[in-house]
This record gives structure tokens, C-alpha cells and sequence, in this order.
């Protein structure tokens, strides 16, 4: 009887988990797989964040121009927020 | 008198406005009456985030030019709304938890820690309040000459009452046709200015006007914008240079001009104050406590909540993202006409009278009543989102009973908490307030959602042991500062130590107590990172109730 069900695990498992099909009770096989794929493509985008934030004062200094630092924060955020729907893109190709 | 009758009438149809678009409902538990009983669509959801942030100081301009540290402000949020998008909001939102405090306990199953939570909640959210109690007296003080506590007053009592009327359901909405409102106002009244300036000016003037730029303005803000410990670094012996090649078009391009300057500029040598290149750490730090404290703003998290699930919660921070970038137009808009038509001066003072100065009559004074009622909206904005984040944290950490009574209770005691430490406090503090609240939050709750969230073997030992250091440390340097006791960078900017401190106690004491991992991890990284069964393939939502609280306590928000 066990010996029966277990191939149908199997199967569903190697066909990968069609959304909507986890169940909240039982941790589902492939948990670790999906988690280390979110955090490293989570971790792409935190670094691009915080490359494009840090050079904010960097080219600031390196201009050297008064007033460049509101041109620069102003036109960081386009940046920021093109970073963050090609981040939302790819989460959920992830997820489906 | 004029004006304070038409900012005054201005004030009370906006509020009858936005109010109306509370639909306050009736509710008959508290879980219910705090989160909304309908999922709010990411845009909509996303208006309202975004309110919060354009509150008090990013409102008026004050923020872009005249403190320390409101330069990288919204630069550095925008990036924080980019990290919480890619590590927090989708697991944390399918975590089902509804507040910081329930997902602290959820995750590490300890109660201590809750309570913890639930005070760095409340020392958070009062840091925001306090802020904007301050804000809202120095306006009515300004406009109607009446006492600052007639301001305080009048925004906690309309705070309180738009949170008490229906929870965060009713407030979503206020916060989210305040946003729209506050931007009419803002853009509306700033071009109208700008046009009136343009009209005004012989086209002739334009070089003749650049060249008299204020010596100090740019000089200033940068020197301040770096966030220089001591605001006498900034270069004030620039002297005005004509510039040769001034460009005469749009008035909008004013910061352009100020090219002209940059080969004059020689790096800064001030004489007491460190150069640019060593004012750099301290813009890096503002940037990154920011970015970081971002996600664990009270007001913030609860907003993922009445997003339908993962997906919608992330659509909602990127909504947020977007609509924050457009309103970032703002102080800018303000803070170089100010500079430019009002010379000298306290330049938040300066923004609020700045539509009498240019237009003296009825028409001033109609624009002047809008910038006030709009900034007022926007204080209101800040303190309900805080107010109902907050009371409905404590009241679930006081009382496990089910009762609205206990969250208007909390509600009542935070607002009134609020007013005492504003009658303390001195209205030049609000900047350092906020800052204050972006560090704390860094340090404390920052690296327990990051850590929470992707580390399986985090215990509660070790978030407590880092909790404790990072905002030890903080209010201690905090405490330096005020003592006048100057350590460099860490004192004017306590996130750059305890940050570090906090991430590597927590995961240092985690490794140490193996024993205290709680059990079900699994279970629980299962929950957060796999999406839900979609809406559209099951048909109707159907989570089961139970599953969100960890101690049996009344579900929040499952049945929409």
C-alpha cells in the first residue's frame, strides 16, 4: 500500500510543484531549492540597491559641483524603482 | 487673520474629504477592527504607504535644505523600499503574521521577545510622533499666531479619531486619498509660484539673477547635506562668481547654473571642520540607516497585511516605490525658489511664507491656506498609520482578551504619551527624532525580520542578545552626543556601529545556543517562501484561521 503512494510522490515531484499545490501541513520537498534561489536572486538586487546608494555621495564628491547632490537624488530614483519591477519581474517567474 | 481663517476652512474640508473616504465601518473585534476586512489593491495600498512617507519634514521642504541630514533622506528611503521589496515583503506577508511583535513570537516561539518588540515598536512609532506633533505646531504657530499646542492638540485629536473610527481598513483609504491630495497641493501650488517668479523676471534678468544665487546655498546644502557634525563646516566664504555661460531658459533648471561655480570651488578647506571627503562616512551612514531601518517602521508592516497575499504585497511596495519618487519633486520645488526669492532666514519658516511674500493679497493668502492644510493632511497622514501600528501592537502584547475597548485604550495612551514628550521635547529636534527612529530600527528590527526570515538556525536567544546590543548601543551613543561627548561618526550617526553589532551578536549567540532553535523551522520557512495557492487557479481564499496565531489568539484577517 505505502509502496503504491510513494511513486506518486516521486513523479509529482520531478514534473516540479505546479502552483497552487503545496499544503501548509507538510513542508514540501524542494523548500531549500526555491529558498536559496529567492535569496540569491534577493541578494542581487539588495546589492545593486546599495551600489547605486552608496555612490549617491561618491560621484557627489567627485563632481564637485554645488547643488549636484539634488540632481542626484532625484534622478537615482527612476533607477531605484526600475531595479525594483525588474526585481518584482523575476519573483515571479520564480514562483510560477 | 485672513489667512488663518482660510487655512483653517482649507484644513477642515480636507479632513471632511479624506474622512468621507474612510467609510468607517462597524467592527466587533479588535483583530478585525485592525486589520481591514477587504484586501486593498496594490495601488491603492501603495498610495497609502507612500503617505506616510511624505509626512512633516519631506512635506515642506525643510528636509532638502536646511537639515543635516534630510538631504540623502528620500534617496536613502527609496533604496530601503528596494531591500524590503527583495528580502521581506512576500514571505512576510505569507508568514500571516500581523505585526513585528506576532512575528517575532511566531517564528521564535518566545514571549519575552514579543514584548521586546512590541517596545522598539513603541519607541519607534513616538520617535515619528513626536516629529509630527512638532511639525503641526510650528505651522499653527506660523500662520494663525496662535500657541504650538493648539497645533498638537488639534493633529492628535483628529489622529486619534480616524484611527479609533475603523482601524487600518479606514485608514488605508484616508492615507491613500491623502497622497493624492497632498501631491495636487504640493505641485499645484509650487508651479503656480514658479510662474508667478517666471512672469515677474525681465527675461533679461535671468543671468543677472543667477549670478546674485545666494553665496551660501549650495555650498551650504552640500556642506550640511554630507551631514557634517558641526554646520559651521559647511564653506560659507565661497564668493558669488558670475557665471559666463548662465543658461536663460526654463526657470526650473535653476541647479543648473550652479555648475558655473564648480571650477571655483576649491575642496573645502574649512578650518575647524573635516574636508568633503571626510564628510563622506556620514552621508554613507544616513544612506544606510535609511535604507535599513525602512522595513522596520511599525507603520509600514501593517500595510502589508491588507494586501491580498505575496504577490499583491510586493506590488504594493513597488506601487509605493513609484509613487514616493514623484512626490521626491517636491522639496526641491520649494527649497530652490525659497532660497532663491527669500534670502536668509529659517528656510522651513521661509517655505510656508513664501506664497504671502510673492503674492501679497487674497491670492497669497488662498495658496498659503492650501500649503498649510496640505501639511497639515500630511502630519495626519503619518500619525494615524503610526497611532493604529502602534496601539494595536500594544494592545495584543497588554491584553490576550478580545475587546475593541483595549485597542482604543492603547490608541488613547500612545497620542496622549506623544503630546507629553512633544511639551518636553524642543520642535528642532524633529529631524534627529526621525533619524533616531531609522537607526533604532536598523539595529534592533532590521536584522531580526533579515535574519528571521532567511536563517534557519536563529534563535531567540540570540535575536534578544542582539536586540538588546544594537539598541543599547544606540541609545548610548545617543546619550554621548547629547552629554556633548564627541566620538567622530558613530555619535553623530549611531547606525554605523550598531548595525554591525546587532547582526553579529544575533548570529554569534544563535550559533552558541544550537539547543534553542525552535522546532517546526521547517514548517515555518515553508510558509514564508513558498506562494500561496493562487486566487485565480483555487477560487475562493480559504486559509483556515488558526494557523496565523501562535497561541490560539483570534485570526486576523483571513476571511476577506
Amino acid at each position: 500500500m505505502t509502496a503504491r503512494r510513494v511513486p506518486v510522490t516521486r513523479r509529482r515531484r520531478v514534473a516540479g510543484r505546479p502552483r497552487g499545490a503545496f499544503t501548509p501541513e507538510g513542508e514540501a520537498p524542494d523548500v531549500g531549492e526555491l529558498v536559496s534561489r529567492q535569496l540569491r536572486q534577493a541578494l542581487a538586487t539588495v546589492a545593486a540597491a546599495l551600489i547605486s546608494l552608496a555612490g549617491l555621495p561618491a560621484v557627489a564628491l567627485w563632481l564637485r559641483a554645488p547643488g549636484a547632490w539634488v540632481a542626484l537624488t532625484l534622478a537615482v530614483q527612476p533607477v531605484l524603482v526600475a531595479l525594483a519591477v525588474h526585481h518584482l519581474k523575476r519573483a515571479e517567474r520564480l514562483e510560477r | 487673520m485672513t489667512v488663518a481663517v482660510l487655512s483653517w476652512t482649507a484644513f477642515v474640508v480636507l479632513l471632511g474629504i479624506s474622512v468621507s473616504a474612510a467609510r468607517p465601518r462597524r467592527y466587533s473585534a479588535p483583530a478585525q477592527l485592525q486589520a481591514a476586512r477587504r484586501a486593498v489593491r496594490p495601488w491603492r495600498n501603495g498610495a497609502a504607504i507612500s503617505s506616510e512617507f511624505t509626512s512633516a519634514a519631506v512635506c515642506l521642504g525643510l528636509a532638502g535644505l536646511s537639515s543635516a541630514s534630510g538631504g540623502w533622506h528620500p534617496a536613502g528611503v527609496a533604496g530601503g523600499f528596494v531591500i524590503v521589496l527583495a528580502l521581506v515583503v512576500a514571505p512576510l506577508r505569507r508568514s500571516r503574521t500581523y505585526t513585528l511583535p506576532d512575528f517575532a513570537e511566531w517564528r521564535l516561539g518566545s514571549v519575552p521577545l514579543r514584548c521586546l518588540t512590541t517596545m522598539l515598536s513603541l519607541v519607534i512609532g513616538m520617535a515619528f510622533l513626536v516629529a509630527q506633533l512638532h511639525a503641526a505646531g510650528v505651522v499653527v504657530r506660523l500662520l494663525t499666531g496662535m500657541p504650538a499646542w493648539a497645533g498638537w492638540a488639534a493633529l492628535a485629536a483628529a489622529g486619534v479619531a480616524i484611527a479609533l473610527a475603523g482601524g487600518t481598513g479606514s485608514v488605508t483609504s484616508v492615507q491613500a486619498s491623502q497622497y493624492w491630495l497632498k501631491l495636487v497641493i504640493f505641485v499645484g501650488v509650487g508651479v503656480v509660484l514658479w510662474a508667478v517668479w517666471w512672469h515677474h523676471l525681465p527675461s533679461g534678468d535671468v543671468t543677472a539673477f543667477v549670478a546674485g544665487l545666494p553665496d551660501g546655498l549650495w555650498e551650504g546644502a552640500v556642506g550640511t547635506s554630507y551631514g557634517a557634525a558641526d554646520p559651521s563646516a559647511a564653506p560659507a566664504h565661497a564668493p558669488a562668481h558670475a557665471p559666463a555661460h548662465a543658461p536663460a531658459h526654463a526657470p526650473a533648471h535653476a541647479p543648473a547654473p550652479a555648475h558655473a561655480h564648480a571650477p571655483d570651488l576649491a575642496p573645502a578647506p574649512q578650518g575647524g571642520g573635516d574636508g568633503m571627503a571626510g564628510l563622506l562616512p556620514g552621508a554613507l551612514m544616513v544612506l544606510l540607516a535609511c535604507a535599513l531601518g525602512t522595513m522596520g517602521l511599525p507603520h509600514v508592516i501593517v500595510r502589508l497585511h491588507v494586501a491580498l497575499d505575496g504577490h499583491e504585497a510586493r506590488r504594493s511596495i513597488v506601487a509605493a516605490q513609484a509613487m514616493l519618487a514623484l512626490f521626491c519633486v517636491v522639496p526641491p520645488l520649494y527649497g530652490v525658489l525659497s532660497a532663491v526669492v527669500a534670502r536668509g532666514g529659517v528656510m522651513d519658516e521661509i517655505v510656508l511664507l513664501l506664497p504671502a511674500r510673492m503674492l501679497p493679497g487674497p491670492a497669497g493668502d488662498l495658496l498659503t491656506g492650501l500649503l498649510a492644510a496640505g501639511a497639515f493632511v500630511a502630519f495626519l497622514a503619518t500619525a494615524c498609520g503610526v497611532l493604529s501600528a502602534v496601539g494595536g501592537a500594544i494592545s495584543a502584547c497588554v491584553s490576550r482578551a478580545t475587546g475593541a475597548s483595549v485597542f482604543r485604550g492603547a490608541v488613547l495612551a500612545v497620542a496622549l504619551t506623544a503630546l507629553a514628550l512633544t511639551m518636553a521635547t524642543d520642535p528642532s529636534g524633529s529631524m534627529p527624532l526621525m533619524m533616531l527612529g531609522f537607526s533604532l530600527s536598523a539595529a534592533t528590527l532590521c536584522p531580526l525580520l533579515l535574519l528571521g526570515i532567511w536563517w534557519r538556525r536563529l534563535t531567540d536567544a540570540g535575536v534578544l542578545a542582539g536586540a538588546v546590543a544594537g539598541g543599547g548601543v544606540t541609545a548610548a551613543l545617543v546619550v554621548c552626543e547629547q552629554t556633548g561627548l564627541n566620538l567622530g561618526v558613530p555619535t553623530s550617526h549611531p547606525a554605523s556601529v550598531a548595525v554591525p553589532l546587532a547582526f553579529a551578536v544575533m548570529v554569534v549567540i544563535s550559533l552558541v545556543t544550537p539547543g534553542r532553535v525552535p522546532g517546526g523551522v521547517g514548517r515555518m520557512m515553508a510558509r514564508m517562501h513558498l506562494p500561496e495557492p493562487s486566487e485565480r487557479a483555487g477560487g475562493h481564499r480559504s486559509s483556515p484561521g488558526a494557523d496565523r496565531s501562535p497561541s490560539g489568539r483570534v485570526p486576523h484577517t483571513d476571511d476577506y
